[in-house]
């Protein structure tokens, strides 16, 4: 906490400051394209995407692709949990085994898992299961990753003070290991649920029938382009809103490790 | 087990990883018509560098890709040098960065390329977009670190002008962080720009492979797919060995 000097103006929260910033913008933006200083179909004001926002949440179809959109990421994040943890204690009990995979993980991390896409397309057919298929391999390596780096963190003492004290192996993972890894895997957890939000829309956008992401590629080929803006805001604001859910689990997760 | 013998042992199951990739896609092929074999797909490749189609392509997203993770770095670093240095900038853009972190930056395509049409500059500008932001959230982060330490007392004690302290004192420090950055960031690149081809785009690695998808021209397909996996892969080993010697522990 900052201490305010006697006599010297209370500071201004960063957060009303923010806002008022974001209002600003908005507000410019809508003025000047009032004024007709963008082209309509590159940037519409504000106001109209909000109308094209309501009429999107009016019709049927925004429903079926949003849902089409979280059952597609919660499903891929799912299995990239279930998954991912248990290769990461994998590599790092039998750390040859991890460090054999270790440049392999590390480098698709990023890469190429998108461009099988058309392969799978090609293998499975248009529909959510090719999308899940990559996008679980992309939140999985993440969580992976990070699960190795936790555990090879813990210093050996915790464990040996476990075996001294006369815990069972279950007992050894869950009151030892699991708690003194967390800290560093949940950013991890956090991590591979991005990276699954960011190829499932990514692969809608590319090739699907349904989706947020193909939903906004669509209103861009039709020209309706308020309601394409519209589609951009509810996945961003819905990828914030995750990513907000995510840090407040880690602080409190740290908070009750310390 | 010696530390040699470990060496070996590692460096021979990286080896046997990716003669079992090999062998597995082999077998795929025996399996369904979907896949296909090794030798026509290396055929095409060969074919599409003779050519000529498949050298325009891998040019137009390299420049993409270069020209683009270019801006990233250009804007991003001193962006992230900035929200790390200075705690107003970091108060309050600290969310607006993190939140755009977590969006994925490809919903953006569609709306660069109402600004700036189909072509060269939509595909670079959303690599520099994609880019821009795992470079700065990560300087941000590697600056905030070193903050935090003894270094920002020696830059005082010193009387370090605020160029000095750039270049003596938290370039060297954050090197290594920032080579992963790097890393992170030419993949994003890549991969941005690889899906903004797929979507629309005149020219690409992207492109020819959603137009081989498209006619299900296979060999053809795969053979772009493999190609696009080899630059990533190479770029990313290459920037992967080069942080390794960079970071301190490295002995």
């Amino acid at each position: 906490m900052r201490a305010a000097r006697p006599g010297a103006p209370r500071p201004i929260p960063a957060r009303l400051v923010r806002w008022l910033l974001f209002a600003a913008t908005v507000a410019v933006l809508e003025v000047c394209a009032r004024a007709g200083m963008f082209d309509p179909l590159a940037l519409p004001a504000p106001a109209q995407i909000f109308s094209a926002l309501l009429r999107l949440a009016r019709g049927e179809e925004f429903y079926t692709d949003l849902n089409r959109t979280l059952v597609t990421v919660v499903a891929a994040f799912g299995i990239g949990v279930v998954g991912g943890l248990p290769l990461g204690v994998v590599f790092w009990k039998l750390p040859l085994v991890g460090d054999v995979f270790e440049p392999y993980l590390v480098t698709m991390y990023a890469l190429p898992t998108l461009v099988f896409y058309p392969v799978l397309l090609a293998v499975m057919g248009l529909g959510p299961a090719p999308i899940i298929t990559i996008a679980s391999v992309m939140a999985l390596i993440p969580i992976a990753l990070n699960t190795m780096v936790a555990l090879r963190s813990i210093p050996p003492m915790l464990p040996k003070l476990g075996r001294s004290v006369g815990c069972g192996t279950a007992q050894l993972y869950r009151k030892v290991l699991l708690p003194a890894a967390t800290p560093l895997a949940v950013p991890g957890l956090r991590l591979g649920f991005a990276y699954a939000v960011i190829g499932t829309v990514a692969m809608e956008f590319i090739l699907a029938v349904s989706g947020l992401g193909f939903r906004a590629g669509y209103h861009y080929r039709f020209f309706d382009v308020p309601e394409m803006y519209a589609e951009v805001l509810v996945i961003g604001v819905l990828a914030v809103l995750f990513n907000a859910l995510f840090g407040v689990l880690e602080r409190r997760i740290r908070r009750d490790m310390l | 087990m010696s530390a040699a013998a470990r060496r070996a042992w590692v460096a021979a199951g990286r080896a046997g990883v990716v003669v079992l990739v090999l062998l597995t896609w082999a077998a795929a092929s025996r399996v369904t018509d979907l896949v296909p074999g090794l030798e026509p797909t290396l055929d095409t490749l060969v074919d599409g560098f003779r050519d000529g189609w498949l050298r325009a392509g891998l040019a137009a997203t390299a420049q993409a890709v270069a020209v683009g993770f270019g801006w990233a770095v250009l804007l991003g670093f001193p962006l992230g040098y900035l929200l790390g240095r200075s705690r107003v900038f970091g108060e309050l853009f600290d969310p607006l960065v993190a939140g755009l972190f977590a969006v994925p930056r490809i919903i953006f395509y569609p709306i660069l390329l109402s600004w700036f049409g189909v072509g060269m500059v939509a595909e670079s500008t959303m690599a520099a977009l994609s880019a821009l932001f795992p470079i700065a959230v990560m300087t941000t982060a590697a600056v905030r670190d070193v903050a935090r330490g003894p270094l920002p007392k020696l830059a005082a004690s010193l009387n370090l002008s605020e160029a000095q302290q750039l270049v003596k004192i938290y370039l060297p420090a954050i090197a290594s962080p920032l080579m992963v950055a790097l890393r992170i960031g030419f993949s994003v690149a890549l991969i941005a720009a690889i899906i903004a081809e797929f979507f629309a785009a005149r020219a690409g690695l992207g492109l020819l492979a959603a137009r081989a998808y498209a006619l299900l021209d296979l060999p053809r397909m795969f053979a772009v797919v493999l190609l696009i996996v080899t630059v990533g892969f190479a770029g990313n080993l290459a920037l992967w060995i080069a942080e390794r010697r960079l970071s301190p522990d490295h002995s």
